[in-house]
């Protein structure tokens, strides 16, 4: 078990013991368990490279038969020292960021060389302590009071490192590990990092992933994100978005910009967004989505079954499904529990709930949450003058509200 | 949310300290201080506005990037400054309850233990409201000072031109000595070591974004306007009654002399109370910029959100500080006038180094890219240390041999 904190600075020779610098940094592979391609030495303040298959010996002193030039670094490559120490990450286990106090390395001599892994990292006291020089003191003081400390150690697979707004990196193998996250959770610690790594994480995630991710940052880091992205990237993630988190961003962006992005949109999700923005003037059209499944009275539950799993697949959420009459005015809802309880031919007028809980788009919102909640609902319908249905109110999208009011 | 947080940052300037360090300011030298006071007031907006583009920026505050890009020993090189010197800070707050009950005629020891525990309870019970609305009590006092001023019919002529040019005083050596100290305490209790960690945290907990920076850059300048706007009128209104009349200030009955004429028998009360809430604002918001700091260089959680268990460090931190500085403050011999300078001088006297990192992070491209310093704040900054380094170092030497 080596420690990088203890490596640093060790004196790299030569086999004819020409001293060429000091260890100053190490570059590594991310794979699943991670090896060092590449030392970086430091001398007079010029950094070379050497690979590690010329690395002849590694413990007590270094000696090495090859010198490169200027380190650089490869795909899937990051530095110990630049990109891991001392920089804050996210503990997948424990879902918190982390500082990392220290790097814990491997090696091992192999038939073709010195193969040196990174194991983990030291996220403990004890790994403060060691970097001032004081660990082995503050041990021997710990064992005299009988205290056991031991080192809070985490391996490679449990974390993942987030602050990487560095130009050269250029990973592509994070998304795996990203993937055990929930997007809210990786939302959170973004908002802690800079611009230019939420980008990056973003494109190594995959637009499916980076559209939750974002739908859960804070607004102003949404606007911020939006404003710098380009115009043809912005519209892929827009398109994947609720529409009604989709309209918000839209409206926060500059006129210009916002033209461009929808540009890029599909004419269907620009109709449900320009639908939402026409109504967004009052406080309820603000809130409400076009992500609702509205379905003939005369259909059978089994008709409704296939509907939901044709149409609905892209919804965040189906809480209800409305029932509409030939003149298309609401007339019923029923929910997933009502409908999977019916035989496969019974007609929807026969098992929907006529008793409706529904609002006007001028209602103000905390009446239509107070309705939500006294009946019992997941969301309520918004109809105009002539019962025609134009939107729909989830709890979840009032949950802002909601959160604002109980925690001001 | 009426107030930023540079003008947060900025009232909680006049904390006791700062209202003592200006009121010893004005006693000792006259009107001839407030040249110091204009030129820390431009230092103050240029090396606020840094900090809270730095954080806008990159979205860490100060401790994190020192901690991120020069290690542990630099983080624990700062915190041991930071701690120090906010000790000394702290403890003349406390300080300044003892003053409170002197003028009231209370029994010290008491008042001091129930400030502290109300200290305490604030901290872990209170909201942002409740914070802004005793900083709002705070002006208070300050108006106070303004009137005085006023009434006390100052030189008005001598007070502004000395904002430009010091003037209008014999410079003997004794003078010159006591510029030099009492100047660098001014300094000190104005762009503090822990307002410069502070700024950075808060902008970041309000999640600013980087859209908004010029408004937060206008905000930052404001602020450094509006806090030394009110100790403009402290040291004018004790310049005209205290210094004018040769009239040394070792108690809060002095100081409350400088109020005299605007509040006449009830300046004594009203310094009483002014200087008890000045005190507890700097009390709370230094004790928490320490705790905050630790957090921040040593990765430990630290959020007042959290339980005691989850952020121990911080806590225990935060705690410490407060009852520390009542022990110490509870010697007799530990006197708000007398400390007020010294601990600012020892405030000062940190900048040099913060400056140093905060101008090296402004100024790289790679943290900042095209919000990075124009070349006028680098000059400021830079010329701001290098004469408080000399100053520093002469003050020491005035101090040892």
């Amino acid at each position: 078990m080596l420690y990088f904190s203890e490596l640093r600075g060790t004196p790299v020779k030569t086999p004819n013991n020409v001293y060429i610098g000091r260890l100053e940094d190490m570059i590594f592979n991310i794979a699943d368990v991670p090896q060092v391609t590449k030392l970086v030495i430091k001398h007079n303040n010029d950094l070379s490279t050497i690979n590690i298959k010329h690395v002849k010996t590694f413990r007590g002193e270094i000696v090495v038969d090859c010198k490169n030039g200027h380190p650089v670094l490869e795909e899937n490559e990051l530095y110990i020292g630049r990109n891991l120490l001392d920089k804050q990450i996210i503990d997948l286990v424990g879902n918190k960021m982390v500082r990392v106090n220290d790097v814990v390395l491997l090696d091992r001599l192999k038939q073709d060389g010195y193969g040196i892994y990174v194991m983990g990292v030291d996220i403990g006291t004890l790994g403060l302590f060691r970097r001032i020089y004081l660990e082995d003191i503050v041990q021997k003081i710990l064992s005299i009071l009988s205290v056991k400390v031991s080192s809070q150690f985490l391996s490679w697979a449990d974390i993942q490192p987030l602050e990487l707004s560095s130009g050269e990196v250029k990973l592509k193998k994070s998304e795996a590990k990203l993937k055990k996250m929930r997007p809210e959770d990786l939302a959170d610690y973004l908002e802690r990092t800079s611009e230019m790594t939420v980008h990056h994480v973003l494109k190594v995630l995959g637009t499916s992933r980076a559209t939750d991710v974002v739908e859960n940052l804070d607004v102003n880091y949404q606007k911020d994100l939006f404003t710098h992205w380009k115009s043809e990237e912005a519209a892929e993630i827009i398109e994947r978005m609720d529409p009604d988190e989709a309209v918000d961003i839209l409206l926060m962006l500059s006129k210009e910009k916002k033209e461009e992005v929808e540009g890029f949109l599909s004419d269907e999700t620009k109709k449900k967004i320009f639908h939402l923005m026409r109504l967004s003037h009052t406080a309820v059209g603000n809130l409400i989505t076009t992500d609702y499944l509205t379905v003939d009275s005369h259909k059978t539950a089994f008709e409704v079954l296939n509907r939901i799993r044709k149409d609905t697949a892209h919804y965040s959420s189906l809480p209800t499904i409305h029932v509409l009459n030939d003149k298309d005015q609401l007339v019923g809802v029923f929910n997933l529990h009502e409908l999977i309880m019916q035989k496969n031919d019974t007609p929807v007028y026969k098992f929907m709930n006529q008793n409706l809980v529904e609002i006007l788009l001028t209602t103000p919102v905390h009446i239509a949450v107070h309705k939500m909640l006294k009946y019992h609902v997941d969301s309520v319908p918004v109809v105009d003058n002539d019962r025609h249905m134009i939107g729909l109110l989830t709890i979840d999208d009032a949950s802002e509200y909601i959160e604002k009011k109980l925690f001001k | 949310m009426v107030f930023g947080p540079a003008t947060i940052t900025a009232m909680a300037d006049n904390d006791a300290s700062g209202v003592a360090t200006y009121a010893i300011g004005g006693a000792k030298l006259g009107y001839p201080v407030l040249f110091v006071l204009g030129l820390v007031t431009v230092l103050l907006g240029v090396t606020q506005e840094m900090g809270m583009r730095l954080t806008l920026v990159t979205r860490k505050g100060l401790g994190d990037l020192i901690r991120e890009r020069k290690g542990v020993g630099a983080a624990l090189f700062f915190f041991v400054g930071l701690f120090v010197a906010n000790m000394g800070t702290i403890v003349v707050n406390v300080a300044a309850f003892k003053t409170t009950a002197g003028l009231l005629h209370l029994p010290a020891i008491p008042l001091v233990i129930i400030m502290v525990a109300v200290t305490f309870i604030f901290v872990i019970k209170g909201n942002y409201k409740l914070t802004q609305n005793i900083m709002l009590l705070s002006c208070i006092l300050y108006l106070a000072y303004i009137f005085s001023a006023f009434k006390s019919g100052p030189d008005w002529g001598a007070a502004v031109t000395n904002l430009f040019f010091p003037h209008g005083v014999q410079l003997t050596g004794e003078y010159i000595k006591n510029y030099i100290v009492i100047g660098l305490g001014v300094l000190g209790t104005t762009i503090t070591p822990w307002g410069q960690f502070f700024i950075s945290s808060f902008a970041y907990d309000k999640k600013i974004d980087k859209a908004r920076l010029k408004y937060s850059q206008f905000e930052t300048y404001a602020g450094a306007f509006l806090t030394d706007f009110f100790s403009f009128f402290m040291i004018v209104a004790t310049a005209a009654t205290l210094f004018a009349n040769k009239i040394p200030l070792f108690s809060g009955e002095q100081a409350a002399l400088a109020i005299k004429p605007f509040a006449g028998e009830l300046a004594a009360m009203l310094f009483a109370v002014g200087i008890m809430n000045a005190g507890f604002m700097g009390v709370v918001v230094v004790s928490l910029s320490t705790a905050y700091a630790f957090a921040e260089f040593f990765g430990l959680s630290g959020s007042l959100d959290t339980s005691f268990r989850q952020s121990k460090g911080f806590y225990i931190i935060f705690i410490a500080q407060l009852i520390i500085a009542s022990f110490v403050a509870l010697f007799p011999f530990i006197k708000l006038f007398q400390l007020a300078v010294a601990s600012q001088v020892l405030n000062a006297m940190l900048l040099p180094f913060i400056f140093y990192y905060l101008i090296k992070f402004t100024n790289s491209r790679e943290l900042m890219g095209e919000f990075v310093n124009k070349p006028w704040q680098r000059t400021v900054a830079v010329v701001g240390s290098i004469g408080i380094s000399v100053a520093s170092v002469i003050t020491l030497m005035l101090t040892f041999l």
